[in-house]
């Protein structure tokens, strides 16, 4: 290896650990942010404690208020809460002795992958509820994306070539028409369709038959493909018409270009100049997009989660909301923000191998593209 | 674009309880309360009660005021600045032409729902002859699915009391002695008999030794009492058979203090072990710990000052002082089997040998603190791999649904059911409960709203088919809580007016379609100690009128807003977000209270933030529900001890009345039920005078459920129905002609869900 090489091969690591430091703040940032506007919401968590629903009735008495404001540290100042929750040090009554507990658990909080306890549920831990969930949502969004970019690209490059003609408009009118349709009204709408009021094709309640312990192997997928075909096809259909009209617009701009014109010259086939030229070259804004799916796939969706009573993610940080369920609340938004800065730097990565004119500009991108982020997350 | 949905789900975060789709918010107002919760509905429990209530006033209840004398009723709601209006100064609302519904006539309960078994049943409707045709014939076997829209944390009561947990408890566990669904009387359950006896304490003698206190059955015989003992273990000098002590002795008698329970022999825990009086003394134990969580339960034993085990199947409580809930409470107790849960004795035989082999490898010479015993309680396995006493015990119990099959060792076979499987469905989303029970995955849905109920879905062809409706009445009802501690509701012309603004009937007629009674106390309606002779108020503008005027509140500047002392007429009706029926009601209350010139802003607050508000006295006015259990003990709602913000009560409306304080404590020491409910009755006269609550509705709960099953029935107590007495006819697949099994399922139970460990 040449002397330069060397300092490029530092250079490189430099900057890279540069753009870890980088998100790695982004991330506590994030945390310190959620944390503080998740405690400024209105509505005080102790409300809740062994109430049935959030909405019940009934309030706890004051001894369990006392005793949950006190283990969760609900009266102490929020800097001190916001340590507990980071870790390592347990700051709770019965954390490490340093800070005046008992010792019994010294070590915990973010840093050790500890994301809590549910507040309701005091026995579950969040860190393996979210695992559990994810279990549920993030095939079924994995599905959905694979779909969507399936369907949507060669829809897309379609469109494109037919620019101007019915095929083309009459898609991009259904796909308009698809994008603007909202999820819940979709799902209900395919529920009747499809349910046992409308043509009875599809099972609509969750991911298995009320029987599926007595079904062998073949009978269980068959059994899970119909229960997710209604919940993947609806996660789908948006995504769907949005890639298609990214991908028309995108391959629109490359067919229109000078080095496709010099391709039809040199007289090459439609199929190379389509894919080979534009489409490599159309590509880009799909990447930046894919960057993006990522804490789609561990976010999940509220309403499509909740229709089709589905135990996914989505609805447990909706739950963990309503019932201000902090540690839920916390553990959800991060695992999805994780995914958002994982997701850039994937699609930097691509963006690097798909192009090296990238690989030097990437930084000012991604930094970019990261408080956009962070201006979502606010 | 949904799938790229993070910040969109993070929005929807952030934005709450906003979001339509959310069925978990749910109602104040009774309506969707009303279905979820207890109670009880389906007797009748008319009772004119003039007879039995020595309040004045009781016969012409709508002049409820004439029972606050002067003096008191200075007091009587020292909130109050006005004196409570002298019927005279009320003009009477002009009733004729707001004739009472048919249905709810005063001093009858109105026509409640049968108790028929399949009364709404489709092949149980009466023929020609005005005869139902006879039932089929109950096979044994088979599943039932049970829709519910809540999982609970655990199956331990102590830690998790909630309504959805008792209702599955119902079905796998037992108490000493059970509430009978329909008289609710306590009947014998693992306690085969019981004993109730009375306190005696006698005056200290001077000496500095502790006030003797004598234990049995007490009367009074002219100026001494006569203290018999019942049970022989009962304590005190031996020899008579009855012993008699000078009135002049006696400091005290608490009645109904010490209760010794006798229990069955025969009864197995679920694990095969035996169960005995050492279950009941650890299970009583726990409330003594501070550690373990169960703080929500804690104050039904705070009065429970000893529970001895007398003998392996005897067990005696003894209680400080006199309450009506005492033996409901003590009967009730929630019970663990020790061999599991009990650390106390380690180098016993009942105890987890794995737990305590851990810890003495680590230290041989370790012995359980009770903190240590807390922290076992608190995450003990048990708790959902649960074993219990019931006839059902759970076999499995996942992220969606707990099943529970049958219990072959059940003591009480014939108490046992029909059914060899139940299980309850987790469904949160109401229209896909629906979906759900057409196609079959669930067979019960006992919470349909007013729409569905009249609506397209209960005609469709598919639901025909395969299900019918029915309502009940439970107890839950509506209201508008008023902050007495805001200047402009402190007067009580003032709530009545706002009262007679409420367009009870139209509401009714309208919003219900008759499916409600208006109620107007704190007692359920199917209570003997609610007081059906209390004329509800009517809608009538005119008199809240002159009501308002009386007050002070005139339209002065003219703008169309009464006002008075500079203040205008202004206030807000805070919500629980997502509460269709909240909306729908307050908005039409809005209407009217505008027309009269009162300027109602509705509010819709995240239940998180509308409880708190109540909690702390930030509102003006709050719809609301509450689901009464069948006898409610008004203290926490009405004693003025609760008044204060904050106070972590129910009591949010600030009301405080030394006459219903005096009502309450006298009240809740009454053992006998006709004295007690004809208390509670004056009690629920004098604060439906003062008006703290605008009370509506108690409305129907409305259900679906599938035709294959019989022996449907609506139960006056809590759940309001009973899955023992359900069965599938002779001859439907899968079921035999008797109870017993084959091949009893066997195996251990499964927890696939969320663990505990």
């Amino acid at each position: 290896m040449t002397s330069t090489g060397l300092e490029r091969e530092v250079h490189a690591a430099l900057r890279l650990f540069q753009r870890l430091a980088g998100r790695v703040a982004v991330f506590f940032g994030v945390s310190v942010l959620v944390f503080c506007v998740i405690h400024a919401a209105p509505g005080d968590p102790s409300l809740s404690v062994g109430v049935e629903r959030v909405e019940s009735a009934d309030a706890p008495t004051d001894a369990a208020r006392a005793r949950f404001r006190a283990e969760h540290l609900l009266d102490a100042p929020l800097w001190r809460q916001y340590l507990h929750y980071f870790g390592p040090f347990d700051l709770s009554p019965r954390g490490h002795v340093w800070f005046g507990g008992s010792g019994e658990s010294p070590w915990g909080g973010l840093v050790c992958f500890d994301f809590g306890h549910e507040f309701q549920r005091p026995t579950v831990d969040v860190g393996e509820e979210l695992l559990r969930r994810l279990a549920v949502t993030a095939p079924l969004s994995g599905l959905a994306i694979l779909f969507a970019y399936a369907l949507a690209i060669p829809l897309g490059v379609a469109c494109a070539r037919r620019r101007g003609s019915g095929f083309d408009r009459w898609v991009s009118t259904g796909l308009l028409a698809l994008f603007s349709v909202p999820a819940y009204w979709a799902a209900l709408l395919a529920m009747l369709v499809f349910g046992p009021r409308g043509l009875d094709w599809l099972p609509v309640l969750g991911l298995a038959d009320k029987d599926v312990a007595r079904f062998d192997g073949f009978e269980r997928a068959l059994d899970l493909a119909q229960h997710a075909l209604l919940p993947v096809a609806v996660l789908t259909y948006g995504g769907l018409a949005y890639v298609a009209r990214q991908t028309r617009a995108a391959m629109i701009e490359a067919l229109e270009s000078d080095y496709v014109r010099a391709a039809r010259s040199r007289g090459l086939s439609e199929a190379r100049i389509v894919w080979r030229h534009a489409f490599a070259n159309a590509v880009f804004p799909l990447l930046t997009l894919a960057g993006s799916l990522l804490p789609a796939l561990v976010g999940g969706s509220v309403l499509v989660e909740s229709i089709f009573e589905l135990p996914g993610v989505g609805r447990y940080a909706y739950e963990g909301f309503l019932r201000r369920d902090y540690n839920v609340v916390m553990a959800t938004t991060l695992v999805s923000a994780a995914m958002t800065l994982v997701g850039l730097a994937l699609s930097d990565a691509l963006y690097a191998r798909c192009d090296p004119r990238f690989a030097t500009e990437a930084d000012s991108r991604s930094s970019d593209s990261l408080s956009a982020a962070e201006a979502r997350r606010a | 674009m949904p799938f790229l949905s993070s910040s969109r789900s993070f929005a929807a975060l952030l934005l709450g309880a906003v979001c339509a789709v959310c069925t978990v918010v749910l109602g104040a107002c009774g309506e969707d309360e009303s279905q979820r919760q207890a109670a009880s509905g389906a007797t009748p429990a008319a009772r004119p009660t003039s007879e039995s209530t020595p309040a004045a006033g009781r016969d012409s209840p709508e002049q409820p005021s004439n029972q606050a004398p002067a003096p008191a009723s200075a007091q009587a709601a020292p909130s109050a600045s006005a004196p409570i209006a002298p019927p005279s100064a009320a003009p009477q609302p002009s009733s004729a032409s707001q004739p009472s519904s048919a249905s709810q006539k005063v001093g009858h309960a109105p026509e409640l729902v049968p108790t028929d078994v399949d009364y709404f049943h489709p092949d149980h409707q009466p023929g020609p002859d005005g005869r139902r045709p006879p039932q089929p014939e109950p096979a044994f076997g088979g599943r039932v699915i049970i829709r519910t829209d809540l999982m609970p944390p655990s199956l331990n009561y102590a830690l998790d009391g909630a309504a959805v947990t008792r209702r599955i408890l119902y079905e796998v566990h037992e108490t000493l002695l059970a509430p009978d669904f329909e008289s609710g009387e306590l009947v014998p359950d693992l306690a085969e008999r019981w004993d109730v006896e009375d306190t005696l304490i006698l005056k200290p003698t001077g000496d500095g030794a502790e006030a003797r206190r004598l234990v049995g059955v007490v009367a009074r015989e002219g100026e001494e009492y006569v203290v018999r003992p019942v049970s022989a273990l009962s304590s005190g000098p031996a020899g008579p058979a009855a012993w008699r002590v000078p009135a002049a002795d006696v400091a005290a008698l608490e009645r109904g203090t010490v209760l010794t329970f006798h229990l069955r022999r025969d009864v197995r825990w679920h694990d095969g072990e035996p169960f005995d009086a050492a279950d009941v003394g650890f299970s009583f134990s726990i409330y003594a710990n501070p550690k373990v969580r169960c703080d929500n339960k804690r104050p039904n034993y705070a009065a429970v000052t000893a529970c001895e085990v007398l003998d392996p199947h005897t067990v005696r409580f003894t209680l400080a002082r006199a309450h009506f809930k005492a033996l409901g409470n003590v009967a009730d107790l929630f019970l663990m089997p020790a061999h599991r849960y009990d650390l106390s004795d380690p180098d016993h035989a009942r105890f987890d040998p794995a737990y305590v082999a851990a810890k003495r490898a680590q230290d041989p010479q370790w012995r359980p603190t009770a903190d240590e015993q807390a922290e076992y309680v608190n995450a003990h396995p048990a708790n959902r791999a649960f074993v219990g006493l019931g006839p059902y015990r759970v076999t499995e119990w996942t992220q969606d649904y707990l099943e529970a099959t049958r219990f072959d060792g059940y003591f009480a076979p014939e108490r046992g059911g029909y059914l060899d499987t139940i299980r309850w469905r987790l469904i949160t989303n109401d229209d896909t409960a629906n979906e759900a029970l057409l196609a079959g995955d669930i067979d019960f849905n006992e919470r349909l709203t007013s729409e569905q109920y009249f609506g397209e879905f209960t005609q469709s062809e598919a639901f025909l088919a395969r299900c019918y409706k029915g309502h009940l009445y439970a107890d839950a009802y509506g209201f508008v809580a008023w902050n007495l501690t805001r200047p402009m509701f402190a007067d009580v012309r003032v709530r009545r007016a706002l009262g007679m603004l409420f367009d009870y009937e139209g509401v009714r007629a309208n919003y219900y379609r008759g499916h409600a009674i208006q109620v107007t106390g704190v007692q359920p309606v199917a209570s003997p100690a609610y007081d059906w002779s209390i004329v509800p108020l009517k809608f009538d503008p005119t008199a809240a009128d002159a009501l308002l005027t009386a007050a002070g509140w005139i339209d002065r500047d003219g703008d169309g807003v009464r006002d008075k002392d500079g203040k205008r007429f202004e206030f807000e009706i805070a919500i629980n977000t997502g509460s269709r029926t909240s909306e729908t009601l307050m908005a039409r209350f809005q209407e009217e209270l505008a027309k009269q010139g009162v300027r109602a802003r509705v509010q819709a607050y995240d239940w998180s933030v509308f409880q708190e508000r109540c909690v702390r006295r930030e509102y003006d006015a709050a719809a609301r529900g509450w689901v009464p259990p069948p006898e409610v003990d008004p203290d926490a709602l009405w004693h003025s001890r609760w008044a204060g913000a904050d106070v972590g009560a129910s009591n949010f409306c600030g009301f405080a009345d030394p006459e219903v304080d005096r009502l309450i404590d006298t009240g809740v020491r009454e053992l006998d039920d006709a004295r007690r409910y004809a208390i509670w009755r004056e009690l629920g006269a004098r604060i439906y005078a003062a008006q703290p609550y605008t009370f509506l509705f108690n409305p129907a709960r409305k259900f679906a459920v599938s035709k294959a099953l019989r022996g449907v029935q609506a139960l006056r107590f809590d759940p309001n129905y009973q899955l023992r007495r359900w069965y599938y006819p002779k001859g439907t697949p899968g079921t035999r002609a008797t109870r017993a099994r084959a091949e009893p399922s066997g195996g251990e139970s499964r927890d696939t869900s969320a663990g505990d460990r």
